[in-house]
């Protein structure tokens, strides 16, 4: 699937969130999203997955544009939802048959078994969410994004709460199934994590593109953590997001 | 490029037009562009197989689970049935029928639908924005079956509510003041959602306590917060707002002096009782934090009621001022219906630490019918019955004093 975002802007109320960002992705492409908190990477991840209206610009999908179709994107896009939004008197397996009824049938098998294995919620899937601890339901909010097997997957700073085992194997499991064809963009908050798996990077500054990454880029990151992590962070603060966009 | 596959080592990705199938009835919805009649008929269909509506289905049947899981609670419940058939078999007592009826029925049920609609529809925007189902909240065929669907408990509550009270109205006229309420509550709530919102700031947290001398206070303010809208000034909110009732409370009267007996009751008793309509939200988070916070059981109820004892504060006074005639009953009237709403908020506060929201109103709103089917039936019981279960009530929220779930 290949997705081109151009120009978008959100509001939240009377709030300018995103103004003006674009990029680009196809098959097989990781994307990381950093920015600082309230920078707009929710927002324009939100409004990308269909969750929030666009205000102005244009979401284009395998050439056809989809900005005012947020049921199109909803359902085609995997979305984390938060985990607060989880209802706490249902278990993970009632939630997740709700969503898909045979989702057991249908992720058991290829690489999202491998995800599954990944996420470990084997263990829990058949305890009341709300007595689930944040990193559980973190587990099972990612795996939600996946039940109806999309092309596309936006996943909203999904390693928090993570054990490290656990956010090892799922960012490995990520990365097979990106090299299958799946196009993912994440909100990240490590830089580990864009150097180490993502193919492209934006930093968000002001809800506006503060700079973007490519794969040579991120190739030179791997190379220079130290020296990369230091250049980000120096765009990230606010005195530097002034000269951006 | 819909249809097209995207084939890995062990795993196909699903297409488009798949995920469509995923997405069953609401992507059909979303999809269907067939005649009226029959895009009608499959909403219809498709409700039986609405993910929005299994999903709250799921949440009722949980909640009731948990609301009457232990055998006290379906005691209680038996007890409610039992008191429902004998008032049923005995007839509801004829209510003498009045020239106001089908007015004073056409206002209760357009306020009813209004809320209960404003209900459905944040729900929606809700399930949009943030639930794993916002795909089915964001078709419109499914967001058809939902708003439907969900016109089905005020539909039975309604024809309760007419058949009850057609000896007041006469039926032909209880059904059209009914569906003239209902048409304009759900129209006012529809048109109330498409305006555009405005930025509001929600603060939840409750502040940290100060000392055991004050301890109170940052409680009380915050619940007060929380029944004022979260106004920046509570306080200068609070005097404007009860001090606005009275006076509207005192001009009212005056107008209305001299007119029918109804009209001088509605003008006396209606600003202060739409106040505390109005203001008689509690956040259940924030109150039931407040046992694990340590706040006792008087200290908690204490905090919900600056607002509604001040709005009956100042209704009294301006009743006392205009003097209008018969204002002992019209006083007599204003305790009964603070009392009553005090006393469901107090029921909830008291239920509310470690429980559910949901779960808590359906069981405040069972326990009330209980108690409505009580005074019809055997008034002399029903006060005991209340004080007996605000006890247990109250003993139930000291023993989750300082507890951790």
């Amino acid at each position: 699937m290949r997705i081109e975002v151009r120009n978008l802007v959100v509001n939240r109320g009377t709030m300018r969130t995103v103004d003006g960002v674009g990029f680009s992705l196809g098959p097989g492409e990781w994307a990381g999203v950093v920015g600082a908190n309230g920078s707009g990477k929710t927002s324009m991840l939100r409004a990308v997955a269909g969750r929030l209206e666009a205000y102005a610009g244009a979401i284009i999908v395998d050439s056809q544009d989809r900005t005012g179709d947020r049921g199109w994107r909803a359902r085609h896009f995997g979305f984390a939802p938060d985990i607060s939004s989880f209802p706490d008197m249902l278990t993970g397996s009632e939630l997740f048959s709700i969503i898909t009824p045979d989702w057991e049938k249908t992720t058991g098998v290829g690489c999202s078994a491998r995800l599954r294995q990944a996420l470990d919620f084997d263990r829990f899937i058949e305890r009341r969410i709300g007595e689930l601890s944040a990193g559980m339901k973190q587990r099972l909010a990612i795996f939600s994004a996946f039940l109806s097997m999309p092309q596309l997957i936006i996943l909203d700073e999904p390693f928090n709460w993570l054990d490290p085992v656990c956010a090892y194997d799922t960012k490995e499991a990520l990365r097979e199934l990106a090299g299958e064809g799946l196009t993912i963009i994440t909100a990240l908050h490590e830089m580990s994590t864009l150097v180490g798996y993502c193919s492209s990077g934006l930093l968000l500054a002001d809800g506006r593109i503060g700079r973007r990454l490519d794969s040579a880029e991120i190739e030179t990151g791997r190379r220079d953590y130290s020296a990369f992590e230091a250049r980000m962070i120096q765009g990230l603060r606010p005195v530097a997001s002034s000269t951006t966009g | 490029m819909p249809g097209v596959l995207l084939v890995g080592a062990s795993r196909t990705w699903r297409s488009a037009d798949q995920q469509t199938a995923i997405w069953g009835h609401a992507a059909a919805n979303c999809l269907f562009q067939g005649p009226p009649f029959p895009r009608k008929l499959a909403v219809v269909l498709s409700s039986l197989n609405n993910r929005l509506i299994i999903y709250e289905l799921t949440l009722f049947r949980r909640s009731f689970a948990d609301a009457f899981g232990r055998t006290r609670d379906k005691v209680l419940l038996a007890l409610v049935v039992a008191l429902a058939l004998l008032a049923l078999r005995g007839g509801m007592p004829a209510i003498p029928q009045v020239r106001e009826g089908p007015i004073i029925l056409a206002a209760i049920v357009a306020l009813t639908l209004f809320s209960w609609h404003r209900m459905v529809l944040r729900r929606l925007s809700w399930f949009g924005e943030h639930s794993p189902l916002a795909p089915d909240a964001l078709c419109p065929g499914s967001r058809r079956s939902y708003v439907t669907a969900t016109q089905l408990p005020p539909l039975l509550a309604l024809a309760l509510g007419v058949l009850t009270l057609a000896s007041a109205t006469g039926i032909p006229a209880a059904w059209a003041a009914s569906l003239l309420g209902w048409a304009t509550g759900v129209g006012a709530a529809t048109w109330l959602n498409s305006l555009p919102k405005s930025q509001i700031t929600v603060r939840k947290s409750l502040p940290p306590l100060q000392s055991r001398v004050r301890r109170q206070q940052p409680a009380l303010f915050a619940i007060l917060r929380h029944q004022l809208f979260h106004v920046a000034s509570p306080v200068r909110a609070l005097l404007l707002i009860v001090g606005g009732t009275a006076s509207i409370t005192i001009a009212a009267s005056i107008l209305a002096a001299g007119g029918p007996a109804p009209l001088r009751f509605a003008a006396a008793l209606m600003p202060s009782t739409a106040l505390l309509l109005l203001t008689s939200r509690n956040d259940g988070r924030l109150i039931g934090l407040l046992a694990f916070a340590g706040y006792s059981a008087a200290a908690t109820a204490m905090a919900i009621s600056i607002l509604p004892g001040l709005s009956f504060f100042a209704a009294v006074v301006a009743l006392l001022i205009a003097r209008p005639s018969d204002w002992p009953a019209m006083v007599g009237l204003l305790l009964i219906v603070h009392a009553s709403a005090y006393l469901v908020a107090i029921a909830r506060a008291w239920l509310s630490p470690g429980r559910d929201g949901r779960s808590v109103d359906l069981q405040v709103q069972l326990e009330l019918a209980a108690l409505l089917a009580l005074i019809i039936q055997i008034l002399p019981l029903a006060p005991l019955a209340l004080l007996a279960r605000l006890y247990l009530l109250q003993r139930r929220y000291r023993s989750l004093l300082w507890v951790q779930l």
